[in-house]
């Protein structure tokens, strides 16, 4: 298990990137467990570049597709064109065949578009015309939507939601790292500064060392409490999936890799439990009125101080 | 005369006997965890019951509890090593549970019913 590739991708990402360590490690964390993440925030906070400087550290292939309401599925999966030389149709690759996927504003896509990523994040491949072709392996989307955004959006539905490993809330730095980002960016800042720090043979071996993690049985029962706890909860009117459950404990084998183990504790689960969580659960609507409740997050710390982890 | 020397001498008895926490006894390190589970979930009433080890590591820190920490943590990372890796249980008995685990006891005796941790 090795502890320092954490290290070097905070600290080539933290050359660039102010204040977002923990961020930095969600991502790293989510794509060690397979997954998508969705960033949600204001604009101009460091969303876009802390997906760029993370996957030039990490060594991955990247594009971005910034989404319009305009957009059509052809625009990011591409599409058969007519070829005048060899007189035949041949397919032309979108922007999504690619490492990793930056889907800038997601929620100004039409569902349509939105449903054409769904195939590319769940399966790996993409179906043009009947003929599937296959992603890139690793493959990692990366998502923004701008929360105060209301007019002109498609909100994503709750099955496009689910099918993100986790969903991260960018919020505005503090005094200090603010003064840090306007000083550092006196001068010209660009990913170009960011080294790779994994080769795709070392990447590979550590996606299959993170697979090795194991789950002991107690815990997976843990897991299966904490999801019935989430099903029974009066302030929710939607629980989690045992989807949700099988991302959850992807992501905490992720975290044990990180931290130098090669088994899961209820702590790894603990720690990744909100960015998990907390946007595949929905809030019940009496509740909210009643005050009881305004956040899934806290729903969700609430369930783990309720189910007695085995220890 | 003689009642009252037999009830200032229970008294006196009965108040040694709360201010004496001695250790318990273990056979191996599971055992000693176990005890500190114990003592952790009736001695510290403000960690929920969905503590981890890791919080309650945290809360004991911070309420200044005197352990050999760094050996604490070395012995905790063997046992869970040994919980939920499925490794081979560590040699000894876990000594410096049982002492985190006394210390507890020694610190909260006396409070046990209260609603909030005298640390």
């Amino acid at each position: 298990m090795d502890t320092g590739i954490k290290q070097k991708v905070l600290s080539e990402i933290g050359k660039v990137v102010i204040g977002r360590e923990r961020e930095a490690e969600l991502l790293l964390i989510s794509f060690l467990a397979g997954g998508h993440v969705l960033l949600e925030g204001v604009p101009g906070i460091s969303k876009t570049i802390l997906a760029k400087s993370f996957s030039r550290c990490v060594g991955l292939d990247f594009k971005r597709i910034q989404f319009t309401p305009d957009m059509l599925p052809m625009d990011m999966v591409g599409g058969f064109v007519f070829n005048v030389k060899n007189r035949e149709f041949e397919f032309r690759r979108g922007p999504v065949f690619t490492n990793l996927l930056l889907a800038d504003e997601i929620n100004r896509a039409p569902p349509k578009v939105q449903s054409a990523l769904l195939e590319a994040m769940q399966e790996g491949q993409v179906t043009v015309e009947g003929i599937t072709q296959k992603l890139p392996f690793p493959y990692m989307v990366i998502a923004t939507q701008n929360p105060q955004e209301f007019q002109g959006v498609y909100p994503l539905p709750e099955n496009q939601l689910d099918r993100f490993q986790m969903k991260v809330s960018l919020l505005y730095p503090d005094l200090t790292t603010e003064s840090l980002i306007i000083k550092r960016n006196l001068s010209e800042m660009d990913t170009a500064q960011v080294n790779e720090v994994l080769n795709a043979a070392e990447l590979e071996g550590i996606l299959r060392d993170v697979q090795k993690v194991s789950v002991s049985d107690e815990m997976i029962d843990y897991l299966s409490k904490i999801a019935e706890e989430s099903r029974k909860e009066r302030r929710l009117s939607l629980g989690a999936s045992p989807r949700a459950m099988v991302h959850l404990v992807h992501c905490a084998r992720a975290n044990a890799y990180l931290s130098g183990r090669d088994f899961a504790t209820p702590e790894d689960v603990k720690k990744v439990s909100t960015y998990v969580l907390s946007h595949r659960l929905r809030l019940d609507q009496s509740s909210v009125l009643t005050g009881a409740v305004s956040d899934p997050s806290q729903v969700v710390q609430d369930i783990f101080t309720r189910v007695r982890p085995p220890r | 005369m003689a009642a009252d020397g037999a009830a200032a001498v229970s008294l006196l008895v009965g108040l040694l006997a709360l201010r004496t926490v001695r250790p318990p006894v273990v056979k191996d390190v599971s055992d000693a965890f176990q005890i500190l589970n114990r003592t952790i979930e009736r001695f510290v009433p403000d960690l929920p019951v969905g503590f981890t080890w890791g919080d309650a590591m945290e809360r004991l820190r911070g309420y200044g509890v005197e352990v050999d920490w760094p050996r604490m943590e070395s012995t905790l990372a063997g046992y869970e090593a040994f919980r939920y890796g499925g490794r081979d249980m560590p040699n000894g008995t876990g000594e410096e549970a049982i002492v985190l685990s006394t210390q507890i006891r020694r610190k909260l005796i006396g409070h046990r019913n209260k609603a909030k941790s005298p640390f």
